[in-house]
């Protein structure tokens, strides 16, 4: 039990990650039938960062925050100048677009800041909670509330404001869109913007819980890119709960079977998933209670 | 406000589908676009509404000319194109297609009256807010289309063939509604293909053939909305002008 809830709570911190990196991908496809593989870097970017300004050079919290926020969200506005002045509008190019965007990126922040790994000291002092034996540390604690927040705050953007609106209309029909004075091109911009805030707000809360180096993007943007799969791509509770299933899935089966493959065995449990739901798992479901009603 | 065309001439690419088509919508009045499939109705449209560019010629709202202006800036100045295939969103609420159509609309307060102002033109709206645009039938979605148009507050309203697929007796309820927005001071420049439906409701009557306006008729209605013509003799005479241009030989 002791064990089973530790396994869990640090699945807990892995879904967090994937779901932050999940909602990026979701929504650039569902808005703008792109795939950015740039998602990962917002993140690196960020912690790195964040690292440098608040360990290294003795910021202040908030301000090292901030400014890591903004190295995010400069990376995301740089992408998406990049694909304007390239004209990608189709997924093949903006996915060669994002994958060389992201190669460079790597490259760059292996110069700025260094090729070793990073971690920062918890920024919340005081003991972790004790539940029934396992510890679950403040950190993470209120970045898994935070995050919780700020996925809230994204499906109540999307829901009720007026450039949500735009952007679900964006996704169910593009020309239609236009029709009501909407630019889809603006939308995707919103888009590229709000999934770098995302993973650069992922950035800043998990670099005390997990290294991160110049590397790290590519490989935490796919097993985001698999939780949004999972969740059914486009529909962004389903990125999620895919989060979920992938984040506490892996650390199940680093606990219980093997850390060193959880990432392959992962990757196999995901090619028989899509055997048996092409769709993703989310929309299956979908269409299984639409049937039943 | 009036809308004017002069001399327009646009197509897709290098292929000119209307000549020098000159036009004007004065406000108020109902202006309609007869033709045959493929005459160039729905282009003439597309080119008012922004989504092609002028080859040549110019288009008016009232004194300015907003030939080269984009589509978002000629809906904001009040120019509201509603097309004939759906462009709804199927997966949203009729309420959320409604404030789509207000997207630009800079004044928010404004946006509550219009929307119980399309109710009231289009009750069955009001009955179905809450319910997904895609699970409508098609008369349903024509007037939220329609009712989308208005929530943009327009000054002219482009409608391109919005009785497809409506039975008669909708058609009528469809009408009923586009006079009271007359009313208001809209006008409305309308394609259309069913000539004794057009003789009765226009003002004006522009018959295109191959992307030229070949005729212009009065309609049975004057300014006020008052049948004023036997519209099955309108329509005759149009048909004729149809068959005798169709049957010639092509340039």
């Amino acid at each position: 039990m002791t064990n089973f809830l530790q396994y869990l709570f640090s699945g807990l911190t892995l879904s967090a990650i994937y779901a932050l990196m999940a909602i990026g991908w979701s929504l650039a496809w569902s808005v703008a039938r792109i795939l950015n593989l740039m998602v990962g870097e917002y993140f690196v970017v960020s912690a790195l960062a964040f690292a440098a300004l608040y360990q290294d050079d003795g910021w202040p919290l908030a301000a090292a925050a901030a400014a890591a926020m903004g190295v995010a969200l400069a990376a995301g506005a740089a992408t998406d100048m990049v694909l304007r002045l390239t004209r990608a509008r189709d997924i093949q190019a903006a996915l060669i677009v994002t994958l060389a965007l992201a190669l460079m990126t790597q490259e760059a922040s292996a110069i700025f800041w260094g090729r070793d790994s990073v971690v920062v000291g918890s920024y919340l002092a005081g003991r972790p909670f004790e539940i029934a034996g396992a510890h679950l540390s403040r950190q993470v604690l209120l970045v898994v509330i935070l995050t919780t927040v700020l996925l809230a705050a994204v499906g109540a953007l999307l829901r009720w404001t007026r450039y949500g609106r735009a952007m679900r209309a964006c996704a169910e029909n593009p020309v239609g869109a236009t029709w009501c004075g909407i630019r889809p091109l603006r939308m995707r911009t919103v888009t590229i913007l709000l999934s770098a805030a995302a993973a650069g707000f992922a950035g800043i809360a998990f670099v005390p819980l997990t290294a991160v180096s110049f590397a790290s993007g590519i490989p935490i943007a796919i097993k985001g890119l698999i939780a949004a799969i999972l969740g059914g791509l486009g529909s962004t509770s389903g990125a999620v709960a895919g989060a979920l299933v992938v984040g506490v899935g892996e650390a199940m089966i680093a606990g219980y079977l093997t850390s060193e493959r959880a990432g392959a065995v992962l990757f196999i449990g995901l090619v028989l998933l899509l055997l048996v739901a092409p769709n993703g798992v989310a929309a299956g479901i979908a269409r299984r209670v639409n049937r039943s009603t | 406000m009036d809308l004017t065309s002069v001399a327009l001439t646009t197509g897709y690419g290098r292929i000119t589908i209307c000549r020098d088509v000159s036009l004007t919508v004065p406000a108020g009045r109902l202006v309609a676009l007869v033709g045959r499939n493929g005459a160039g109705k729905t282009t003439l449209l597309r080119a008012i509404g922004g989504e092609l560019q002028a080859f040549r010629g110019s288009i008016y709202a009232d004194e300015i000319e907003v030939t080269r202006w984009s589509t978002p800036r000629r809906i904001r100045h009040g120019l509201v194109h509603v097309p004939q295939e759906l462009a709804l969103f199927p997966g949203m609420t009729v309420r959320d297609n409604l404030d789509l159509g207000t997207y630009l609309v800079r004044d928010r307060r404004s946006v509550d009256r219009m929307r119980r102002r399309v109710y009231d033109v289009f009750p069955r709206l009001a009955e179905r807010r809450f319910q997904l645009a895609g699970t409508m039938s098609g008369g349903e979605q024509r007037q939220l289309a329609i009712g989308r148009g208005l929530m943009a507050q327009p000054k002219v309203l482009l409608l391109d063939e919005p009785c497809t697929g409506l039975s008669p007796i909708m058609q009528d309820t469809l009408f009923d509604a586009l006079r009271t927005v007359l009313a208001d001071g809209i006008g409305i420049l309308l394609a259309e293909q069913n000539l004794l439906r057009t003789a009765q409701e226009a003002n004006d009557i522009v018959i295109i053939q191959r992307g030229e306006i070949s005729a212009i008729r009065a309609g049975a209605r004057d300014d006020a909305g008052v049948v004023v013509a036997d519209a099955a003799v309108i329509a005759r005479e149009l048909s004729q002008l149809e068959v005798d241009t169709e049957t010639e030989v092509p340039r």
